[in-house]
């Protein structure tokens, strides 16, 4: 008898991915060898980059690309499964996750090849985004508290040397620096609020706990398991940007190379908020518990989002101010997170979905938005703010597409994040509750808020006289990814039907996640 | 009081007392130390729950390897082997609130929480746990070998010197 | 009562362990100066064999020099931390079969943990680093300095060849307890040939070997205190009683590698007749360990000195793979 029944086929896509990143480190092995030999020195240093970085790049958006491809079957209806005693959950959400994050980390991919900064002799870079989007389909799929922090954990590793990539650049060392300590820190509190979680049920199955609590240890008195959960929380909260656990943001943000941040504000954002709808969806289906963590994430919500908008009008600097806009998308998901706990069957339609969509379409907006302060800073330009003053007569396209991206980050119509916002608003209003209403409110005074910042840069570009009207060129990678991201900004905020309603279709058929809308009765 | 809770508020009190000097003594390396010391208290836990191969696992790790690792790194910067170093940072009255809250937390939970306690005899920890690796566990164990090396290259990276 | 007898056993061994120290000092010099072609030792007591006491006694009563501007504390507290170890590893090393017994006692052994066995070798083992490092650090001494973190850097890569190498042994004896892994070794190959694991990891037991010269610090291994380049090395600024200390310990760390390599490759305790007469395994195992002793230093007449770049390259480029090679042959030998 075998001692073990498992198909490797189960997680092809991850097994895919993590092949092709091992080969893409490899590659950076032999471009360091052929370096070292100095047959092809000059090659590897020039502006090109050796045969390695070229291979290390090919190797690892093949990876990525391929794995997206083999995940689509999962997007189907039915083909949910449960896989490894209860560890790896397949169904639509993680495969729209996966598929998502997939989609971003190419286009960060493409980034940094337009990226100005000498990242040409150290291949690595592409192999550790490959394999910090493994970690992410891991995110996106585990059920299991163990499985869930080492995939945390992973994503975490390769973040923190991504982020410190540059160095010999104090402001990029001290921000991988100060990631790692936090990180740290809060990975330490989430591992002691798993640790409870388990003396408290007995399991480390999401689905374990989730019949616990509703059966053995359904005397367990709420504010017990609420301070478990709060713990969770705080790793969670660190990876999504979430106030109080986002000071790292801003000095992360702002010293990582600029497609790096890029790829922290977009695809592990994702993750985070992937592993938190699973987390409390199949771990907590019992109403009284799922009402006071809603309640908890609703308030940290507001929050969130206000200390973030109101914070980035001080700002001087592009990427910090888009650090802390990061910071109040945050919040703006978070709104769909607590409707879903709240508001459970009324909002059923809205909240899975609506989060999905807003992920989906920040995605685009805000890879846009920073693939734009690539271009402009290129060449030795700057990253401050009154440096976009005059923009639109050195770089009228420039300017049209970073135009575009801010009014969809404020959630103007017709851009898509007009279309994201709407889902989520219309989860809180039809939470039939005053918590949910009043998130609704200041979801929409933040809104405001934020339009005085983002319209800020709009007006410095066209309205004020550039310092130096040397026109500005931008790079071929570049504007491949300006132009993916500007398309579907524009194409998902007129016509976005298809997308909200595969997320619908994905929200619906993804029934592991149901426990919250099928409230069950603990029998309290 | 019977042997094994004498054991066990012997064992607690060396792990809390070294813990705290670890934090609080002004010479690095008299902090790692007393870190072998917390690690060999909690080691002595692990024998009292019958798991003795945790027990020599946490030996042979965090006492062989880590923190000789640590009192490597410590040795080999010159500048912090000197020995006054501050050993509470400038917001240590903040952080201490927020830690003391923490405590306060933790020990609401446990001692007013549920736990679910196992009724089955202690068994062979060895093999029970090597089976649980390469069963129910063996995706988790085999991520872990990607995350390590993962961490291991971009440790590399980080620390490696290119200027030759 | 099964406490005492524990108690009675673990005096017993550590104390004969602790006594034989002199003779293998003796010994040493001995083999040695035959090696050179001279005689060594031959003035005090007959051949010279109380010459390791009457230097005991030299080093104990001459001045404890402490040179200033040390960190006092650590100080003393290395040369305890290097010598504990090497006496507390025997206590699971079998040195007869659990059919010895004394009173209805198995007198065998200290202690069989069943569950860890050789890890609690390995786990004991790695702390004997300790002693070694902050001895180099609390001397403020650059020579101890630089011998501690050279010593430091080989136990780790070669403790985890230790490690390695003997995977293969474990997975054939399909336990991690010594006595176990002993009582594997009783069928004979083909009913003739001794059924023990030198002959059937020949790989793992070249490896378990070099890696224990490595991990005693003994020539071609003794970089830590190449006397050539680093004065003394770590024990640069110890004299008498704590610098004997540091010398026992080393030759103690000698006899129990030799131990345990008896017991993990060349069958222990086990030998002709032994089961009709269990105290003969005590005979065999003393043999076979003091040949190994021999060995030991039969290497150190015959081998010079590795470059530090030379050992570490070889731990981790040569064995390392060796090593993991030789678990796969014998994970698939025996899944076959």
């Amino acid at each position: 008898m075998p001692l073990i029944d498992i198909q490797w086929s189960w997680i092809a896509p991850e097994l895919v991915l993590a092949g092709f990143a091992l080969a893409a480190l490899l590659a950076a092995v032999i471009g360091a060898a052929a370096r070292g030999r100095g047959a092809s020195a000059k090659a590897a240093m020039g502006p090109e980059g050796g045969p390695g970085l070229r291979l290390a790049a090919a190797l690892s958006m093949a990876g990525v690309a391929l794995s997206a491809i083999l995940t689509l079957p999962q997007l189907a209806a039915g083909s949910e499964r449960l896989h490894f005693w209860g560890g790896m959950a397949h169904d639509p959400f993680s495969a729209f996750l996966k598929v998502m994050v997939a989609l971003s980390v190419l286009v960060v991919m493409v980034m940094l090849g337009g990226y100005w900064r000498a990242l040409h002799n150290r291949p690595e870079i592409y192999a550790l985004l490959a394999l910090a989007t493994l970690a992410i389909y891991f995110m996106a799929s585990a059920a299991e508290l163990v499985l869930l922090a080492l995939a945390i954990e992973f994503l975490s590793l390769t973040s923190y040397v991504l982020v410190g990539y540059l160095k010999h650049e104090p402001r990029s060392a001290e921000a991988g620096l100060k990631y790692f300590l936090f990180g740290a820190l809060c990975s330490a509190v989430m591992l002691y609020g798993m640790s409870l979680l388990y003396g408290l049920t007995g399991s480390t199955t999401l689905q374990g706990i989730g019949a616990a609590i509703s059966g053995p240890a359904a005397g367990t008195r709420p504010e017990i398991l609420l301070a478990a959960i709060l713990l969770v929380l705080a790793g969670l909260g660190f990876k999504i940007a979430m106030v109080p656990f986002h000071q790292w943001v801003p000095d992360a943000y702002e010293g990582a190379p600029t497609p790096i941040t890029a790829f922290l504000s977009v695809a592990s954002k994702a993750a985070g908020f992937a592993v938190a709808i699973r987390f409390f969806a199949m771990a907590f289906p019992v109403e009284e518990i799922a009402h006071h963590w809603a309640t908890i994430v609703a308030i940290l919500a507001m929050l969130t989002m206000t200390w973030g908008n109101t914070v980035a009008i001080w700002q001087t600097n592009m990427k910090r101010m888009l650090a802390y806009s990061s910071i109040a998308q945050a919040g703006y998901v978070m709104v769909g997170l607590a409707a879903l706990g709240i508001g459970g069957r009324a909002v059923e339609a809205y909240a899975i979905p609506g989060i999905l969509l807003y992920l989906a379409v920040y995605l685009f907006m805000n890879l846009g938005a920073f693939a734009v302060v690539i271009a402009v800073a290129n060449r030795g330009g700057t990253e401050e703010i009154p440096g976009y003053a005059g923009l639109h007569h050195r770089a009228p396209w420039l300017a049209a597409v970073l135009t575009l991206f801010l009014l969809s980050l404020i959630g103007i119509p017709p851009t898509a994040g007009f279309v994201g916002k709407v889902w989520l608003f219309l989860a809180a209003i039809r939470g039939n509750s005053v918590l949910l209403a009043v998130l609704a409110v200041v979801l929409f005074i933040n809104s405001v808020i934020s339009a005085y910042y983002y319209l800020g840069v709009v007006r410095r570009m066209y309205l004020e006289a550039p310092e130096d009207s040397t026109p500005l060129s931008t790079n071929r990678p570049l504007v491949g990814a300006l132009a993916v991201c500007a398309i579907a900004t524009l194409v998902i905020g007129l016509y976005g039907q298809p997308l909200f309603a595969l997320a619908q279709e994905t929200a619906a058929t993804s029934t592991l996640l149901h426990g919250v809308t099928l409230w069950q009765s603990a029998g309290r | 009081m019977s042997a094994h809770q004498l054991a066990f508020l012997v064992l607690g009190v060396l792990i809390l007392v070294s813990a705290l000097m670890v934090v609080t003594v002004r010479n690095l390396v008299h902090a790692a130390l007393f870190l072998i010391l917390c690690f060999a208290g909690v080691a002595g836990l692990y024998v009292l729950l019958q798991a003795e191969f945790l027990a020599v696992a946490q030996v042979l790790i965090y006492i062989g390897a880590i923190t000789v690792l640590i009192l490597f790194g410590i040795m080999l910067t010159r500048k912090i082997t000197g020995g006054a170093q501050p050993p509470l940072a400038s917001h240590w009255k903040a952080a201490g609130a927020g830690a003391g809250a923490f405590l306060l937390l933790l020990l609401y939970v446990a001692m007013t929480g549920q736990w679910q306690v196992s009724d089955q005899p202690p068994m062979d920890s060895t093999t029970t746990l090597g089976l649980a690796l390469v069963t129910r566990y063996v995706l988790p164990f085999e991520l872990a070998s990607v995350v390590l090396l993962a961490a291991l290259v971009g440790a590399v990276l980080l620390a490696r010197d290119e200027t030759r | 009562m099964e406490y005492v007898v524990m108690a009675a056993k673990a005096v017993v061994v550590f104390a004969l362990v602790s006594g034989s120290m002199p003779f293998i000092v003796w010994a040493e010099r001995k083999v040695m100066a035959d090696a050179q072609a001279r005689i060594g030792p031959n003035r005090v007591g007959p051949f010279g064999i109380l010459q390791s006491f009457a230097d005991a006694l030299k080093l104990i009563f001459k001045e404890d020099v402490v040179p200033t501007g040390i960190d006092k504390r650590i100080f003393y507290l290395a040369p305890i931390l290097s010598i504990i170890p090497a006496l507390i590893t025997f206590a699971v090393v079998p040195y007869g079969g659990p059919d010895l017994k004394l009173f209805g006692y198995p007198v065998g052994y200290v202690a069989d943990l069943k569950d860890v066995g050789i890890l609690y070798v390995f786990a004991v083992t790695t702390l004997g680093v300790y002693g070694i490092v902050l001895a180099g650090w609390a001397s403020n001494n650059k020579y101890s300095l630089m011998g501690a973190l050279r010593s430091s850097a080989q136990m780790i890569s070669y403790e985890i060849l230790l490690g390695l190498s003997i995977m293969g042994v474990v997975i054939g004896s399909g336990s991690l307890s010594l006595v176990e892994i002993v009582q594997a070794q009783a069928t004979p190959y083909f009913g003739v040939i001794p059924g023990i694991w030198l002959f059937a990891q020949p790989l793992g037991f070249l490896i378990f070997l070099i890696a224990s010269l490595a991990e005693a610090n003994r020539v071609p291994f003794d970089l830590p205190e190449a006397e050539s380049e680093l004065v003394a090395g770590f024990h640069t600024e110890y004299s008498s009683f704590k610098f004997a200390m540091f010398f026992m310990a080393e030759y103690i760390n000698l006899l129990t590698l030799s131990g345990v390599i008896t017991t993990l490759f060349l069958g222990g305790w086990l030998g002709p007749g032994v089961d009709r007469f269990p105290i003969l395994g005590v005979l065999y195992f003393s043999v076979k360990t003091v040949a190994l002793v021999y060995f030991f230093i039969w290497l150190r007449a015959t081998l010079p000195r590795l470059r530090y770049d030379q050992l570490m390259r070889f731990a981790w480029k040569v064995m390392l793979p060796a090593a993991l090679i030789n678990i796969f042959i014998t994970a698939y030998w025996v899944a076959r």
